[in-house]
């Protein structure tokens, strides 16, 4: 087995040029696969880090199918459903800033008041002075920078909806949970919030409801459901199952296309592997009438097809992580940032998994081998007394 | 909608791949069957021949791709389980159809039969003439069509899974106030449970003992479900330390240190050896011996390592869970 | 003559038709049957398509005959599957070709140890083996130079260490001397004596009247036409 692995080491160096261009090609199609793979699920677990920090429940109101502004009073009804230990109205939206070209989210805080989220409370708890005492902002690094960079450092010019300004300074910068996040997110004072959208007192963008036992959040969600028939209540776990598909839609999709490159591939390989050359069909029948087995030619067929496969697999799953997680994936990444809203730049954090690197492996390696399985059984049985007479 | 993750997509397309070596295989067969003449030296005889080699090569792939495309098959499954409302394991997601639970046990018997086949082959190989070449590939046409089952109901199973319907996790589904042929082994006074489980392992070793590979092939046949259903209703209660946790895929995870693996690669390794033993020796093959052997040592290695669990959980906390 | 003993090779009322119930059909070998008795050297004569290479390959269990059997051995060589005639042929024949079919990339050492490939040997096996034969045929200087680059002398002297590296009972030679001149064709005669004194049964097929009523020669086999002469 030893001799016959070494033997077929040796022959594929012998037809080197043959080999070379098939494992090129290989090494390619693995490496797009493992990258488009290793950036997805980069993504996806930057938005599940996102998710997780969302409220378990979020209650909209709905008008004419669009979302709008809802009661701050259906808060407090919202709090007396058995099994809710919380209900806070959140005011918060995007702003445009032209200049820039982007949408910042305002989210508002109620100082002295509770959070819904472990970072946005320790931000408020840091600043609560400033935030209730001026009109202060607590922006993410990303916004402080792009902020500076349009000519604002310390303070800025929100436009309100009747055209006049309000000049907001910025108290402080904040570090979000995600990178994501970092870039586009500014914290108010929830009354600085309501005038800088134009929006009443009594009402709010949307109430966030907090729920200890998980089993009862389905139970809950339903109650809100029927007490406001105008709601659209939404829970994470939706969210999460939302998300999850919109990711496997959107790499099986990818996939599908790939198949059908990778069959393209293994017929052209199928069809190189087929075409003995007359100086291999003589090999071959010169091995068989010294005794080798057809079982024996095939092993090292074998041999040759897994270490074309397996090495080419490796390489370009090394060169895929220093692709993607190194170099920050140039230019794939922005295919896939439609994933979501947010704006680059962001880093991919690295995660590369078991699960992900056998898929890649599935979809290719065993395809090569299945390729070149009857060129190598017809090879094995050329009649030896021909070939060699 | 089905799903389409991208993984259900590689899943399918190797099954696609196999269906199409595993149909190459049978219509071979076919000719092999109807057309063999072991003393003839006509041409047709002589690319039978041939043909012989390329069906024991395409069943032999599609047995080694088998093997770690199940385990492929688990952790699509354990994945897909965070898409649907209640599953917290492929165990949630297998009952999700009513194809799923057959599927499985088709898929494990799927995995017995092609191993045999080629055990079958290498003895058959071992003979001048291959005497066993038309009962070999007539015990394929056989196998084939359970293939094809396999095949129609992964296709029925992945595309008949509901994402918006919340289907059961392991918890419920496998414990004793369900009225399933699974939970009834679970209600089983432990005494019989264990009492059939060693039985049948003791069986299996006596057989050994007494070099009688049908005893051992016969013990190793009802072990495998019997060694499944005791760990359900037993010993995989230990491994979690919770008494009503009764699951047989939550040992495939990370948070097990991914024992399952183990014991599931002892059980097949033992009860298969088991049967192929047996049939090894109806085969005249002199090898019987030394299978046998493997299939106790096997057998034995599962039957450590689950027991294992209770008795330390005994020696522990000086109580039974 | 014929040897006390054991018979090495039988081959009994052999025939042998290509493309049989065609236009094109082809009787190769008629009704052949003779013996050959272990250590016994047997020259195998006749023109050019008188069915010589192909009784070779059928006593090599390259090819199956279309009637008739081969025993070698007592086994019935003819019957055996693929892979038993594979390993067959491994253990038992060395076959020196008619064009010495040396694989041109790999080099003289390479090219010596691929019938023990298949075999569970070791390097230093393996070695050792091919040592000992390059050493008889005085191949070793060049062991490790492909084989494209000998010369006909050369390349003859690897082809015979080749088939004799795995010591067989049994030599088969298909025109050995074809494309040689008279100096290598007589180097090529001493082997054979060589091959006969160390107990090998040896069966030279060849025109070449240098093989004729050799002292050292048992039996000489004349086919013509597909059919022994004489019978
Ligand atoms: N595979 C084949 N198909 C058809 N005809 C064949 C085949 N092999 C051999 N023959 C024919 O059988 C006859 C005997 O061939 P063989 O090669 O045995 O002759 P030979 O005595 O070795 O001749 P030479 O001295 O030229 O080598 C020839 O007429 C040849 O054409
Ligand atoms: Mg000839």
């Amino acid at each position: 087995m030893k001799n016959l692995f070494a033997f077929a080491l040796g022959s594929l160096l012998r037809r080197g040029a043959k080999n070379l261009f098939i494992f090129v090609i290989f090494f390619l199609m693995v490496f797009v696969l493992a990258s488009v793979f290793m950036v997805t699920h980069a993504l996806k677990k930057e938005m599940f880090t996102t998710l997780s920090a969302l409220p378990q429940i979020t209650v909209q109101r709905i008008v004419a199918g669009r979302q709008t502004q809802i009661g701050v009073e259906r808060a407090e009804r919202i709090a007396r459903i058995l099994g809710v230990s919380q209900a806070l109205p959140r005011v918060w939206g995007f702003y445009y800033f032209p200049r820039a070209g982007v949408n910042y989210s305002i989210v508002g805080l109620e100082s002295f008041g509770q959070q819904y989220r472990a970072d946005l409370q320790k931000a408020a708890d840091l600043y609560v002075e400033k935030l209730a005492a001026e009109d202060v902002m607590i922006v993410g690094p990303g916004v402080k920078k792009s902020l500076a960079e349009h000519f604002y450092p310390e303070s800025f010019l929100f436009v309100k909806p009747d055209g006049s300004l309000k000049k907001v300074r910025i108290a402080g910068v904040f570090k979000p949970q995600t990178v994501l996040e970092s870039n586009d997110l500014i914290l108010m004072e929830n009354s600085l919030v309501r005038e800088i959208f134009g929006m009443d007192e009594s009402m709010a963008t949307d109430i966030v409801v907090r729920v200890p036992n998980k089993e009862e959040i389905p139970t809950v969600a339903r109650k809100i459901r029927e007490i406001y028939p105008d709601t659209r209540v939404i829970t994470r776990e939706d969210l999460r199952i939302s998300y999850q598909n919109v990711f496997d839609y959107k790499s099986g999709i990818f996939l599908a296309l790939f198949i059908v490159a990778v069959f393209t591939f293994f017929i052209i390989l199928y069809d190189k592997a087929s075409g003995l050359s007359s100086e291999e069909k003589r090999e071959i029948g010169i091995l068989k009438a010294l005794g080798w087995k057809i079982g024996d030619i095939m092993r090292v067929k074998f041999f040759e097809a897994a270490v074309i496969s397996l090495t080419a697999y490796l390489l370009a799953v090394t060169a895929a992580v220093a692709y993607v997680f190194m170099a920050q994936a140039p230019l794939l990444k922005h295919l896939f940032t439609g994933f979501s809203v947010l704006k680059p730049p962001f880093a991919l954090p690295f995660t590369v998994d078991v699960g992900t690197l056998a898929l890649i492996f599935f979809v290719t390696v065993p395809v090569y081998i299945a390729a070149t399985l009857i060129p190598s059984w017809k090879a094995a049985t050329l009649d030896a007394d021909e070939v060699i007479r | 909608m089905t799903l389409l993750s991208p993984e259900v997509i590689a899943v399918l397309m190797l099954d696609g791949i196999l269906f199409f070596f595993a149909s190459l295989a049978f219509l071979l067969s076919l000719r092999i069957v109807l057309r063999w003449d072991e003393r003839a030296t006509t041409p047709l005889q002589y690319t039978l021949q041939k043909q012989a080699y390329l069906v024991a090569t395409v069943i032999a792939f599609i047995f080694y791709l088998k093997l770690p495309l199940f385990l492929f098959f688990i952790y699509t499954l354990d994945l897909l389980s965070n898409i649907l409302p209640g599953a917290m394991c492929a165990a949630g997601v297998t009952t999700a159809t009513v194809y799923g639970m057959p599927l499985f046990g088709l898929k494990i018997a799927n995995l017995y039969l092609f191993g045999l086949w080629l055990a079958a082959h290498r003895i058959d190989m071992g003979y001048p003439t291959m005497p066993y070449t038309r009962v070999k590939f007539l015990a394929y046409l056989l196998i084939f069509p359970l293939f094809v089952v396999e095949e129609a109901l992964e296709l029925l199973h992945f595309f008949g899974i509901n994402p918006h319907v919340i289907v059961s996790c392991c918890g419920t589904l496998f414990s004793a106030a369900k009225s399933s042929a699974v939970s009834a082994f679970v209600s089983l006074p432990l005494p019989v449970t264990l009492g059939t489980f060693y039985g049948l392992f003791g069986l299996a070793v006596w057989a050994w003992r007494k070099q009688r590979p049908l005893l051992s092939a016969l013990a190793n046949l009802l072990f495998v479900p019997v060694a499944i259903l005791s760990l359900i209703a037993f010993f995989s209660t230990y491994v979690y330390e919770m008494p009503h946790h009764h699951c047989p895929f939550c040992l495939l995870q990370a948070d097990y240190r991914f024992v399952g693996y183990l014991m599931y690669a002892f059980l097949f390794f033992g009860t298969f050896f088991g049967m192929a033993a047996w049939l090894a020796k109806r085969m005249g093959y002199e090898g019987w011996r030394k299978w046998l052997l493997f299939s106790v040592i096997g057998d034995f290695l599962y039957v450590a390592l689950v027991s294992y669990y209770p008795i330390a959980f005994y020696l522990k906390n000086g109580v039974w869970l | 003559m014929q040897k006390e003993g054991l018979n090495m090779v039988e081959v009994k009322g052999v025939s042998k038709v290509f493309n049989a119930g065609r236009p094109n059909e082809m009787t190769a070998l008629e009704d052949v049957s003779f013996a050959v008795g272990e250590g016994e050297l047997v020259i195998l004569k006749g023109p050019s398509g008188s069915g010589k290479s192909t009784l070779l390959s059928l006593i090599a269990a390259l090819q199956k005959p279309t009637r008739g059997e081969v025993v070698v051995a007592s086994e019935p060589v003819s019957r055996f599957s693929e892979d038993f005639a594979a390993l067959y042929r491994r253990r038992k024949i060395g076959f020196v070709f008619q064009k010495f079919n040396l694989i041109p990339s790999l080099s003289v050492y390479e090219n010596i140890i691929t019938p023990l490939l298949p075999e569970k040997l070791d390097e230093e096996a393996l070695k050792e083996r091919a040592q000992r034969v390059m050493e008889t045929f005085a191949i070793a200087h060049k062991a490790n130079e492909p084989a494209r680059n000998l010369s006909g002398g050369e390349q003859q002297r690897t082809a015979i260490a080749r088939a004799l590296v795995n010591d067989p009972p049994i030599i088969l030679a298909d025109e050995p001397t074809a494309n040689l001149d008279a100096d290598l064709s007589h180097a090529f005669l001493s082997y054979v004596g060589q091959m006969k004194e160390e107990g090998k049964t040896v069966i030279i097929a060849t025109h070449d009247p240098l093989f004729f009523d050799l002292a050292i020669t048992d039996r000489e086999i004349a086919l013509r036409n597909g059919k022994m002469e004489g019978a």
